[in-house]
């Protein structure tokens, strides 16, 4: 069940997704990535892209709907917010979260 | 027919209202309008050369414009040409004359609008777009293949952003959305130029030149396409709506069971190339994207029979020069709104 409201954003691409959340600061890093995780990331860079790829949701603290990781998630058929303004500091890697992009809506999951 | 030019370059501010409000300037690998006065000049100088002498060889604008293959590649690049001429202190007049012609020399590769007004980036007519429906052998989606599809194509666009940065439009192109029969949608995702060897010679590139994603999407799908190819969705979900699909590699039909082959070969070169240039200083990026520039423009130079590539001169101005930190700024909506009326 959804619990406290996280953060807040601006819908890209719809949908509804649980999963462990995956916050991701360097894009030079190897970002492991794994199936079904939500990543969390700053803002757009191609290097998320490719982690993206596994993820099953994308929430991003900066950046427009049409940032190019933004687009890559909504081509990708991925629930993403952007906008969503304290997320890096607000969820923790491995948080179970519930991103709803249709209300563009992070919660606290299971707690 | 030629463009009125009032209502032409109203409807290309309205355009780029629309294009530039929702967009992004945290730029990757390098904000772009803060290194643009260190090869703008030279690159709109160049172009407006090129043009002038394919016209005096013969070329009509309909023939230069089909060399670029594609009307985005002539409606994103105007505002590079214009900042250039801009640059080069050319009249209002002048800057005016060369975006209406690029405006109605995309519209000549186009069945509709070039700008995009009702959302819709019309290059085929209907008919066309029947006679593709019916002729490409779409696999109708089941079980997982949405998703997988999907994928692919937000792989397609984060590779076509590593290779040509924010130059994409010289490898993309999505139109549509067209209506089929029964409130069915056509969308089509064209990738060009996939494998740059000029721009990169040691990465490693896919090894094909063109992907058509063709897919029909149920009547759900509220999609808006502006001027630039940015796209907006209104209503509905890809996943859920996608219904058929066809994706042809250099003609060839790829079956879905390559498709996790060809995502890994994508990500393989997005690694590559982000590695690469990250950790690059600034001149080395700036002196990329004017490769990209000069590629981007390149179909000029072939056609006029010519070197293509980047001046010694322009490179020296990058590695001597400085990027221009107040337009390092992201700009709000007012600017943004400011920055156009002052354009044309």
């Amino acid at each position: 069940m959804n619990g406290e409201v996280l953060v807040r954003g601006w819908t890209v691409s719809s949908g509804v997704q649980v999963g462990p959340a995956r916050v991701v600061t360097d894009p030079d890093s190897d970002i492991a990535v794994r199936n079904g995780e939500i990543l969390v990331v700053p803002q757009s860079h191609p290097s998320y892209s490719v982690a993206l790829m596994r993820a099953s949701g994308l929430i991003c603290e900066q950046g427009a709907s049409v940032s190019h990781l933004c687009t890559v998630a909504l081509e990708a058929g991925i629930p993403c917010i952007t906008q969503a303004v304290g997320a890096l500091s607000l969820i923790r890697s491995g948080q179970l979260i519930m991103l709803d992009a249709d209300k563009g809506v992070v919660y606290a999951y299971g707690a | 027919m030629p463009m009125e030019p009032e209502a032409g370059l109203k409807a290309y501010r309205d355009a780029l209202t629309i294009a530039w409000q929702y967009n992004d300037y945290r730029d990757w690998p390098v904000r772009m309008t803060a290194a643009m006065h260190l090869f703008c000049d030279r690159f709109a100088a160049e172009f407006m050369a090129d043009l002038e002498a394919l016209s005096l060889a013969g070329y009509d604008d309909l023939a230069i414009a089909r060399a670029f293959g594609s009307p985005v590649r002539l409606t994103r690049i105007a505002d590079s040409v214009l900042f250039g001429l801009k640059r080069l202190r050319t009249t209002l007049d002048d800057q005016r004359q060369m975006i209406l012609r690029l405006m109605e020399m995309a519209q000549r590769l186009k069945y509709g609008s070039p700008f995009n007004e009702d959302g819709r980036n019309l290059i085929w007519s209907p008919a066309a777009a029947a006679a593709h429906a019916a002729a490409t052998p779409f696999r109708r989606v089941v079980g997982g293949e949405a998703g997988a599809v999907q994928r692919l194509c937000g792989a397609l666009f984060a590779y076509t952003e590593s290779i040509f940065f924010r130059a994409h439009d010289i490898t993309k192109e999505f139109h549509g959305l067209y209506p089929l029969e029964g409130g069915e949608q056509l969308l089509i995702r064209e990738y060009r130029s996939l494998r740059p060897h000029e721009i990169w010679p040691d990465a490693p590139l896919l090894p094909c030149s063109t992907v058509r994603v063709s897919t029909i999407y149920g009547p759900g799908l509220q999609l808006d396409i502006d001027f630039y190819n940015h796209l907006y969705l209104r209503q509905g979900n890809y996943l859920g709506d996608l219904r058929r699909y066809a994706v042809e590699v250099d003609g060839r039909l790829l079956p879905p069971d390559e498709i996790p082959g060809l995502m890994e070969q994508i990500a393989g070169t997005v690694s590559y190339i982000t590695r690469q240039i990250d950790p690059a200083p600034w001149q080395d990026r700036v002196e990329k994207y004017a490769e990209i520039f000069w590629f981007r423009k390149r179909p000029l130079q072939d056609l006029r029979g010519v070197d293509w590539r980047v001046p010694a001169a322009v490179r020296e101005r990058i590695r001597t020069g400085e990027l221009f930190e107040p337009r390092m700024k992201l700009l709000d909506r007012e600017q943004i709104a400011r920055l156009i009326h002052m354009t044309v």
